[in-house]
Parts: C-alpha cells; structure tokens; sequence
C-alpha cells in the first residue's frame, strides 16, 4: 500500500488557496492534521504499517527538532494537538517540547539597539533584562517608559526570516523522504512558509493591533494594549501592558455563576461582534492571549493572526443564520455554492458531511424556537465535540472560502472557553442584539 | 568621534620624564584621532601622513617619530581597542556573573560595536593583516605582545569556568580557539549587509551555545 498518490490533490489548501495568511498557530494545525491523515485510515492496518508511519513521524520530529527557529515551536503546538492527533503521534512529538531559542540579556539588548538604535535604558525609564514570556518569534520584556506608563516589549530573535528559509529548506529535503510528502505538498509547505515569514513583521502586527483596538471601542469590557509606535519597529513592538490572568487562573478563584456567565456572555459578545461588525476577527483562541479580571474586563493581546472576512463569507454566515434556506431548496442551493463556490452536485461526501456537522452545531448553540430553550448550557460536552469534529472536517474538505479554517478554529476556541466557564447563556437573544445594532442585517 | 582614554599601561610618576611620558601620550592620541577622521573620510589608503600630521596640528616629522607607518597607527589602534575592551570586561557588573556563553558573547559584541565606527578602515586593515609580511598579521612580530596580551585575558575567563566546572580542561588551545572564532566573526561582521547587522549577532550567539554545550559534553554530539 502505497500513501504517495491518495489525497495529493484533496488538501482543502493546495488547490489555489492562500495559506501565505495563516499564522503559525494553524499552520500547526494544519500540519497536525496532515500527519495524523495517515493514521485516521490506518486503524483496520497491519503493525507493520503503523509502525511505518511511526517511523517516519519520527524522522519529521528530529528534523523539526533540529531546527532552531519558529518550527520548533511549530513541534511544539504540534505536540500539544492532543484534541486532534492520535496517541502514537504525540508520543512521537512529546520530545518536542522545548522552548523557542531565548536571548540571554546582553543579547536582547543588543538586538533592541541593533533594531531601534539605542539601547533599552536610553528609551526606557526601566527595562527589565530577563524576559517574562517567550513568544514565537522571541520573548517579551517588561518595561517603564519615562512618562511611566507600564509596557511590554517583545523583542524578536536576530536573523529569524533567514532561519525560517533554512528550517523549511531542511523541512522539504527531509519531507521528500516520507510518507508525508503527499499530505503535505511543496506549494502548501511554500505558503506555510511565507504566512510564518509574515509574522516576523511586527509593524504588520501594529497595525492590526491599531485597527483592534479601534473597531473594537464599543465593547467597554475588552481592553486592547496601545502601540507605542516611537518604540517599535518591524523587529521589537512596545504595547501597553495589559493585565488579568488566564481563564485556567481566574477559575481557580472559584469565581460565581453569576460572573462566569457574566464573562461567558462578554466572550459570546466579543465573537460575534468581530464576525458581524468588524468583518475581521482575532483567530488566536490561545490560552495566554485572553486575560480575565476580577472586574469582568477581558484583555486581548497577541494580534500575529488576524483574518479579514470577505463580503461572500459574510454573506455566507447571515444566510446560515436566517435558517430559511433549509426549506427552501433554490436558497440552500445558493447557499451550498456559496459555500463550495461550484456546482453543489459535485460537493463531495466530506464536504457535505461538514454541512451536516455545522448545522447540528448551529441548532445546539442558538436553538431553533420551536426547542423552546432560551438558555443554552455550554457545560453540555457535546458542543464541543462537535466543534472538534466540525475542525477536523472543516481541515479535511474542499471549500471555497479561505475564511473556513480561521474561523472554525476561533469558534472552537470560543466554546472551550465557555464550556471551561460552564457558561449558561440566553443565546440567541444575544445574537439578535448584536444583529439589531447593525442597520443592513 | 571621542576616542576613549585607556587606563594607563605603565605607572607614571610625577617630574620631567612623567611629564614627557604624557605629552607623547597626549599627541600620540591626537595622532590617533587626526588619522581615525581621515580614515573615515577618505579610507585608510588614501590617507595621507601629510594629511593626518596637518590635521592633528604637528609637523609631518614630528608624527613620523610616533608612528612611522600608517601601519603602525593601525597597531595602536588595535592595541588601545584590546585594552578599552578588557577594562570594559573587567568592570564590576552583572556581566560578571552571567554565564560564560553570554560573557564571551559580550565580548566580542563589545569590541564590535567600538569599532563600529571605523568600519572601512578595519576592513582596510584586515586585507593588509592577510599579507604575512606586513606588520598587521596576526603572525608578526610587532603583533606578539598584541596577541599575549588578548590570549592571556581569554585564557584567565576560561580557566575561571573549567575551575568552576563550566567548561573541561582546555588549556592553551581553548584560547586559540577563542581568537580565531573572534577572528572569523569580525570577517563575518565586516561582510554582513543584513539590516542591523542582525545575522552577525544571531551567528555569534548560536556558534556560541553550540560550542559551549559541545565542549560540555566533551565533543560527544550526537550529528546524526
Ligand atoms: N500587551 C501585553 N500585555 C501583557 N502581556 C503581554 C502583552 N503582549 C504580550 N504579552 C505576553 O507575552 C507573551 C507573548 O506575546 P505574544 O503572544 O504576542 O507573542 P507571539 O509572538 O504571538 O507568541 P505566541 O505565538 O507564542 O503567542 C504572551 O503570552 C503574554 O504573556
């Protein structure tokens, strides 16, 4: 049994699509899912065979390994996929916890001049030299600026561009030799490659931050850090430092029902605001970036992955959320070309089968008023899983919308938090006064 | 550009000779100076003594009895560059308590950024450096006390980290080794047109974490 040939050409993001806008964290996805291919089909196979597959998981894990820049952090997320990989892979990729490369802090302050020209202590009232965070591309430090405001600068490691060419250069050799090549084909590597080159511009970050904090004034409960544009640079941004702690920390503090479904709502609240008011959302539900406080307040941070929403997908979502197009057979055609962009007949079973996934989701999250349930429990696992399910198909099947990916993942981020939350919410009247406010729904 | 003042190499003391011994200083860092600007403008070949003597307001005779050849000014440069350096390390600080992949980072990041701002001139210097007659080879007569001196200052951080187990025995070659690394990345350095200079520190500090931790497990790597 040959891998070589099978899906080469099923990959939802090999045909014409853009992968050059994906951040790091679903490309780690997308790759997840790719090496997990191989094993979804092989559970009715030999040993043999898996212990094929485990060997060449091996070899990618050491060559991942033996890179130095973002795509250890790549085997990093990779190993934390443990919603969607199977076991044996995560075995395999556990070796692969390790740390971004740090800079020791004659390093950081060396880049920081070698980058904006002076030395930290000269732009900063203080400058903490050891850094509080990693991040992907470098680490974080804690700052004072001389009017005294308290910020965060992250500082990129030197030279990451020419070592994410290098990394991927090795990536693609060591690929060749595997069973991954046909998951995992150059041009979708290319693009890979050029989202993650992206992100080592942190001005592109600024910027996104900027358009954020901007559009997302209304809602007085999220606070978005402040670019310091004086500080920053395509290689170090200065931010405001924003507080609160992760929703794993708040929860600790046994906080009410009362607030958690407070929160719950603001999160349901911030999620469909980005859908249906600003037409771009923040698709990095990562733990670390979501910053809860006593007062209900939610910090968001880390803008590297943002995703713009077409008006096609835009128009897409609002004809899903109308539900009339289930009965009505000349609107659920618009609605399925809408969504595969071709002729509905020739949509394939796994595609469809998404379709299914998503509209079973939709009923449990905003029921159907003839259910007759105005609160929806997010304790329920079943909404989760079945945004599991609706990811990995969603990573399996050919759509037309590039949107897909991102917004799947920050809708499944979403529900995990409100699950953690176990959030009780009146939903769709949620939805409809987000709806409400907005004139041309 | 300021030059900094070195710490003085020998003890002078107070009377006529002192008093000498200052004044030759004193020109021989206008000298210096004089030629450092000229360098920067003109490039070191195209230089004239004639030009540095003007300019640091001495008789071109007067000059020659401090420096006979530009190559000789050269010589002082790199000299009063290694002894700023080592006051530089020596300093009390938290450099002092970093470990040693940082501190020796620190030191060749140190020397670079001082001459930063003779960038050409040192280029200038290095393809005469390669020429074994010249006085500026490493492998020259005129350069042994240079290289003593660098060699003894390295060879007393490393000794301090085998005494504390940071790094095995290496002795004398581990020195060696050292200067030539800082050798190669001033080559390097000279040649790296990245924007700031970025691929120079991310070669140094991985070339250094790696030969750390390769030294630390004796050379047993596993390459694969
Ligand atoms: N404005 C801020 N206020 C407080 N903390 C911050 C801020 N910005 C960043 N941080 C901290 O720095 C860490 C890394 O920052 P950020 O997430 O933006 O980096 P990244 O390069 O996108 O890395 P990753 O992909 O790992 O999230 C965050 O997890 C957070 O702890």
């Amino acid at each position: 049994m040959s891998f070589s040939t099978k899906h080469s050409n099923s990959s939802p993001l090999s045909r014409g699509s853009t992968l050059g806008r994906l951040g790091i964290q679903l490309a780690a996805d997308y790759l997840g899912f790719q090496v997990q291919r191989p094993f979804l089909r092989s559970e009715k196979r030999e040993l043999k065979q898996q212990q094929y597959q485990r060997r060449s998981t091996r070899r990618l894990c050491q060559t991942i390994q033996h890179m130095k820049g973002p795509l250890m952090k790549l085997g990093q997320i990779l190993s934390m996929q443990d919603n969607v990989l199977p076991r044996e892979v995560i075995e395999e990729l556990s070796v692969l916890q390790m740390q971004a490369p740090a800079m020791h802090p004659t390093l950081a302050r060396a880049r920081f001049k070698a980058s904006l020209g002076k030395y930290p202590e000269e732009i900063f009232k203080q400058f903490e030299p050891e850094p509080f965070a990693a991040a992907s591309l470098g680490q974080a430090h804690r700052a004072t600026t001389f009017a005294g405001d308290p910020v965060v600068v992250k500082i990129q490691y030197p030279a990451m561009a020419v070592t994410i060419q290098t990394d991927f250069k090795l990536l693609r050799a060591t690929l060749k030799t595997s069973c991954f090549s046909s998951y995992l084909p150059t041009e979708v590597i290319g693009e890979i490659e050029s989202g993650i080159l992206k992100e080592t511009d942190y001005l592109r970050e600024a910027a996104n931050v900027e358009f954020f904090r901007q559009q997302l004034a209304p809602l007085s409960f999220v606070r978005i850090p402040r670019v310091y544009r004086e500080f920053s640079t395509d290689k170090v941004i200065t931010l405001s430092s924003v507080s609160g702690m992760s929703l794993a920390a708040l929860l600790k503090t046994k906080p009410s029902i009362a607030f958690r479904n407070q929160l719950g709502l603001c999160l349901l609240q911030l999620f469909l605001f980005q859908i249906h008011e600003v037409h771009a959302f923040h698709a990095d539900p990562h733990p670390g970036n979501y910053l809860f406080s006593a007062d209900g307040s939610i910090g968001l941070i880390d803008f590297g992955c943002v995703k713009h929403i077409t008006r096609d997908f835009t128009r897409l979502i609002q004809a899903f959320l109308a539900r009339t197009w289930r009965q009505d057979p000349a609107e659920m055609k618009h609605m399925l070309r809408l969504i595969w962009g071709t002729d509905p007949r020739q949509a394939s079973p796994e595609a469809l089968r998404m379709l299914r996934t998503e509209i079973e989701l939709f009923d449990w999250v905003f029921p159907p008023a003839e259910a007759g349930l105005n609160r929806v429990s997010f304790d329920n696992p079943k909404i989760f899983e079945l945004g599991l399910r609706l990811r990995k198909e969603c990573l399996g099947a050919k759509l037309a919308h590039k949107e897909f990916p991102f917004y799947s993942r920050a809708e499944l981020g979403l529900y995990s938090y409100l699950r953690q939350l176990k959030a009780t919410l009146d939903t769709n009247h949620i939805l409809h006064s987000i709806r409400a406010a907005q004139p041309n729904m | 550009m300021p030059i900094k003042t070195s710490p003085r190499k020998r003890n002078v003391g107070p009377g006529k000779a002192g008093k000498r011994a200052q004044n030759k200083e004193t020109n021989r860092q206008a000298i210096l100076k004089a030629a450092l600007e000229l360098f920067r403008q003109k490039g070191f070949d195209h230089a004239s003594t004639r030009e540095i003597s003007r300019r640091a307001g001495l008789a071109e005779g007067t000059l020659f009895n401090y420096f006979r050849t530009k190559e000789d000014l050269a010589l002082y440069f790199l000299e009063r560059e290694l002894v700023e350096l080592i006051a530089w390390y020596e300093h009390p600080g938290p450099l002092q308590r970093a470990p040693l992949p940082e501190r020796l980072f620190a030191i060749v990041h140190h020397h670079l950024e001082q001459i930063a701002p003779y960038e050409d001139f040192i280029g200038a210097v290095y393809l005469r450096a390669l020429q074994p007659s010249s006085k500026l080879s490493p492998l020259s007569a005129e350069r042994r006390e240079l290289n003593r001196r660098y060699l003894s200052f390295i060879r007393g951080l490393l000794a301090a980290s085998e005494a504390k187990g940071e790094l095995p025995p290496l002795g004398e070659p581990g020195a060696y080794g050292f200067a030539l690394f800082h050798l190669a990345m001033i080559t390097y350095w000279l040649n790296d047109t990245s924007a700031g200079k970025e691929n120079t520190l991310a070669a140094l500090d991985r070339c250094l974490q790696f030969a750390t931790r390769l030294l630390q497990r004796q050379g047993q790597w596993d390459w694969q």
